[in-house]
């Protein structure tokens, strides 16, 4: 595997920066109200080492939107919550008074997925952009699980490359964040860094 | 222009299906999405799908059906933050949910489209609703019942605290009664008719007390378990306060009190005159009692909106601010000695309370400490 610098980092985290400005402007047009959506860290591992960068997510219920691609760079995009914060930002969407004790039932996951959708598509539609790359997409899909649970439903058994982008929405009062995750089949990380040099070699970024 | 449905598997499919090219024209209705949007295909293929839904026109869809034409991501689109997108026209808008799937679908001659799958939620929606209707409902009831609950609670302790004043106050004017009678019957021998006279007067005014207490007590047991009713009549209410003024002319004249009733002679209320007399002859009787001798007592009525409010003001010695609240409230229930240590029996403002909510009036108090009080309550012009 190619080795990551931390100028193909910086180069990353300018993407992912376009891809969530994108997807605030959007989220903005959907509910009238000013969304702030940061990154402020991106990590690079792999999915053996992912659950302790899941650590906070252990006790608690996840909600993920899932979106996988294939093409030159193949995996998926997955954007994690707490059920509880996916339950707030819904909420907000929604202007439903949505309590702890109520249940995150499967309107308000299709609500979650339309959200989470606007802001992968953003993401993943930036990358694509950015660094010419075509890529024919699954159709997106909801899972509610347990961090402990997340690999295997995502069918994921061998070790793959993965790019986590911690993402901070803020609405209104409110707080929420999720995790942006790209999880890279065996080779694409090695593409991606390939495409990263390429920008860098350009400087079309 | 496309006149018929070129992809024509897509009837035999139960989910709504629309193709559409990048101009937002109609390529495909198939025979599912005429049930779900109540348009038929022969009135869609050809047409913009922004004439029948301009939602598709917001910046927003503009922006994330151009990228799903141009070979992005699948967008999705729900009916919970898209409620007009393929909209039913005849049923009920609160009543439908559809899921809407957008991806890239290229059309013939390498053009772009995007093809809109819609799945019909509208049963688990109305599921959800229902359910969450009945669950709130229920939830209401729980909080009902607990406050329902705390509000017994509250009254039951209450009543015992009263009980127990009341207790304490009966035993008082029967401890004299008991103590001078006795010693009447040890000393009778050795007393005089004018000592024997003034211990008379003792257990006499002790049993008066004892009498009035019992007398407000049963009043008070009765209100209660509502076995008093509410007779309602329209009276004259200067004429009422008159008659009250005249059974309390003595203890005014003993203590030197003008009580003058301002009230204008043609006032008619709708009011239960026993209850109304109870209620103005305790005012009058409290401000005699906390009135120092030469005193003022005064008693007006003024008609606000759709309600009559009575005041009764004395220039008395007035109640402390943390007393004020008590008043009326039956577990503080307590009896106090007047300007010239007059006793009462402390049930007299309950049974106030108890007779204005009976005419679903208010009663309260204002008042000055050292300069005098006024008792003020409403009754409403008509009372259903």
């Amino acid at each position: 595997m190619s080795l990551i610098t931390d100028e193909h980092i910086d180069i990353v985290k300018e993407i992912v920066n376009i891809g969530v400005g994108k997807a605030a402007n959007l989220l903005n047009h959907l509910i009238n109200e000013n969304i702030k959506l940061s990154v402020p860290n991106i990590y690079f591992t792999n999915t053996n080492e992912l659950p302790k960068f899941l650590m906070k997510y252990q006790d608690v219920s996840i909600s993920v939107v899932n979106l996988g691609f294939k093409g030159e760079l193949s995996g998926s995009c997955q954007l994690l919550f707490a059920t509880d914060g996916a339950k707030l930002l819904v909420s907000i969407f929604t202007d439903e008074d949505i309590t702890d004790e109520d249940e995150f039932n499967e309107i308000r996951q299709h609500t979650l997925s339309e959200i989470g959708n606007i802001v992968l598509n953003s993401l993943i539609g930036t990358i694509s952009n950015i660094l010419s790359q075509k890529f024919l997409y699954r159709t997106p899909k909801y899972i509610e699980c347990s961090v402990a649970n997340f690999l295997s439903e995502n069918d994921i058994v061998e070790v793959q490359d993965v790019m986590l982008a911690t993402t901070r929405f803020i609405i209104q009062e409110a707080n929420i964040t999720g995790e942006f995750l790209l999880i890279f089949e065996t080779g694409s990380m090695d593409t991606l860094i390939e495409k990263i040099e390429l920008v860098n070699q350009k400087g079309t970024l | 222009m496309p006149t018929r449905n070129k992809i024509s598997p897509f009837n035999y499919i139960a989910i709504g299906i629309c193709v559409i090219d990048a101009h937002y024209q109609i390529q495909c209705w198939n025979h599912a999405l005429e049930v779900l949007t109540d348009i038929k295909m022969e009135d869609a293929v050809g047409r913009y799908l922004y004439d029948f839904y301009p939602d598709f026109q917001k910046t927003i869809n503009k922006m994330r059906i151009s990228d799903v034409v141009n070979g992005g991501a699948p967008s999705i689109f729900t009916s919970s933050l898209n409620k007009s997108l393929f909209a039913p026209k005849k049923r009920l808008q609160s009543v439908f949910y559809y899921d809407i799937l957008a991806s890239h679908f290229p059309l013939e001659n390498d053009e772009n489209g995007a093809l809109f799958s819609v799945i019909d939620r509208s049963n688990l929606y109305r599921k959800i609703v229902e359910f969450k209707k009945t669950k709130d409902q229920a939830l209401k009831e729980v909080e009902y019942r607990k406050t329902v609950e705390k509000t017994l609670k509250h009254e039951n302790e209450s009543k015992d605290k009263f009980i127990s004043i009341m207790a304490h106050d009966i035993r008082n004017p029967l401890g004299v009664i008991q103590g001078v009678s006795d010693f009447l019957i040890k000393s009778y021998g050795d007393l005089d008719k004018e000592e024997v006279l003034d211990f008379l007067e003792g257990i006499n005014n002790s049993s008066k007390t004892l009498n009035d207490l019992i007398t407000d007590l049963l009043t008070w047991a009765r209100s209660q378990r509502n076995n008093i009713e509410l007779n309602l009549a329209d009276n004259n209410l200067y004429d009422l306060v008159n008659e009250d003024i005249r059974l309390l002319a003595q203890p005014a004249k003993s203590k030197s009190i003008t009580v003058q009733n301002n009230i204008a002679k043609d006032t008619i209320i709708p009011f239960d005159r026993n209850m109304l007399s109870t209620v103005i002859r305790n005012l009058i009787s409290n401000a005699i009692k906390f009135t120092y001798n030469g005193g003022n007592i005064f008693i007006e009525c003024q008609e606000k909106g759709n309600y009559f409010e009575v005041s009764i003001k004395d220039d008395g010695i007035g109640i402390k601010p943390e007393d004020m609240q008590k008043l009326f409230l039956i577990g503080e229930s307590k009896s106090t000695k007047g300007t010239n240590n007059e006793s009462g029996t402390g049930l007299g403002l309950i049974l106030c309370k108890e007779f204005i909510k009976n005419h679903k009036g208010e009663i309260w108090v204002e008042s000055e400490l050292g300069k005098g009080s006024t008792f003020k309550f409403t009754i409403p012009i008509s009372i259903s």
